[in-house]
């Protein structure tokens, strides 16, 4: 059994780098955990989060997608796949890796072959009416967030609408409202993380 | 008529195959970056050279190979050669990808000779797996005919390259097909030129198109991996 693969997509700017960087940040003193960033021009993901993060630069690739942030995740996760198992013969030791979707629209969904968890990632200043639009990234997604909850005076947005409506669309299934540059909220992330996903709880027992 | 054969065929050389083919260029990005291809037709100039020098002379005479002497030493030997005579490293390293995951699709489906012992050759990096040959094991074992075999390879190829170019450069949907039309008498022509060529022009290349591949390896603004 290799590590876990846990996919994070979402629209670009939510915070999916970020997200991965106060994971990581969080965990690496428990887990051994690598990254992979699809970016659609650049490797800039890769760069941003190697500088800023406590991830080695060496733990972290940048792949472009030629055009097609969903294809690279979904239809054909052949560069995504190979750049797994480069990751997983260079440290065997891997316990956790975050494959990070290019940012695309709301109906990116990781291929199950590719990713055992997903999570999506959605920001309070793109609009209020982003869960009601019922995209499948949303829906579909293992832990749904919904950050810069900060911003919600400035921008209009009534956070408990958000709610509401993620909860219907996902009906019992996990989500978190965060304000990542403070790391409010991240503790339930983290939390997800070590009982749903590591079942962490499970291994102590 | 063998319809299993054609399945296989149509099967394998489905441009929307899942190799990851829609992630490369082959080097026509670096083209792109200097404004050198900005149209339909600068593109189809510069496919039309990839396809007489480079897809000739490495993927279809690697394929006519196989089928003259379909043994694993032979086999071993064309996919060293492949990767040697590939002078670009992003160009050696798409290869590789698209034809392990070639041979994985093909294991995955088909039951075909040597299949198995190619992919495990990959897995263990003695051999670094390559779309071409990936695909003449599975059509030389169903008995279709090598020119075909060829002609399908091409015909994929420059299928997916015309796609990433719609995609990338962009292109109007209907300048990628008056391309692909227009590409149709030179994949015959390639099929036909490559069983003229022999051992030693395996791999010869054209330095342009191989610096042009070697250059977008720094190349900052990027879609495609190679």
């Amino acid at each position: 059994m290799g590590p876990i693969r846990i996919g994070v997509g979402g629209p670009v700017g939510a915070g999916k780098t970020q997200l991965v960087e106060r994971i990581t940040r969080a965990l690496i003193d428990e887990v051994s955990m690598a990254a992979i960033t699809n970016d659609i021009y650049t490797i800039e993901d890769a760069k941003i989060l190697a500088a800023n993060g406590v991830l080695p630069e060496e733990r972290i690739v940048g792949i472009e997608t030629g055009g097609c942030p969903h294809t690279a995740i979904r239809e054909d996760t052949s560069m995504n796949d190979a750049a797994i198992k480069d990751l997983v013969e260079r440290f065997p030791d891997l316990e956790l890796i975050f494959v990070e979707s290019g940012g695309d629209n709301l109906s990116a969904t990781f291929s199950p072959e590719l990713v055992d968890f997903s999570i999506y990632i959605i920001d309070v200043a793109q609009g209020e009416k982003i869960p009601r639009k019922a995209g499948q990234g949303m829906i579909k997604s293992d832990l749904f967030i919904i950050n810069k909850t900060d911003l919600a005076p400035y921008v209009g947005a009534n956070l408990d609408v958000m709610v509401e409506d993620a909860k219907a669309f996902r009906k019992n299934k996990p989500f978190c409202l965060t304000n990542l540059r403070t790391d409010d909220g991240l503790d339930k992330v983290l939390e997800w993380i070590r009982h749903e996903v590591m079942m962490q709880d499970l291994q102590e027992a | 008529m063998d319809l299993d054969a054609d399945f296989l065929l149509l099967h394998l050389s489905d441009s929307a195959l899942p190799t990851g083919a829609f992630a490369h260029s082959f080097g026509f990005e670096t083209y792109m970056d200097a404004e050198r291809i900005t149209n339909a037709e600068e593109f189809q100039d510069w496919l039309k050279v990839l396809l007489k020098v480079q897809l000739t002379s490495s993927d279809a005479l690697a394929m006519r190979m196989f089928y003259a002497t379909p043994t694993v030493s032979e086999l071993k030997r064309l996919d060293e050669r492949l990767f040697a005579g590939t002078p670009a490293r992003e160009i050696r390293e798409a290869n590789a990808r698209m034809g392990t995951r070639m041979a994985e699709i093909v294991a995955e489906t088909y039951s075909v000779p040597l299949i198995v012992e190619y992919l495990e050759l990959i897995q263990h990096r003695e051999l670094s797996g390559h779309p071409a040959l990936a695909l003449a094991l599975a059509t030389h074992s169903a008995g279709i005919d090598v020119d075909r075999a060829i002609h399908a390879h091409l015909t994929a190829t420059v299928s997916s390259l015309i796609q990433n170019a719609v995609r990338g450069i962009p292109l109007g949907q209907m300048a990628g097909q008056r391309v692909m039309f227009a590409m149709r008498e030179h994949i015959g022509a390639a099929v036909k030129r490559s069983a003229n060529l022999d051992e030693i022009d395996f791999c010869s290349g054209d330095p342009g198109l191989d610096i042009s591949q070697m250059v977008h390896e720094t190349q900052r603004a990027r879609l495609f991996m190679s």
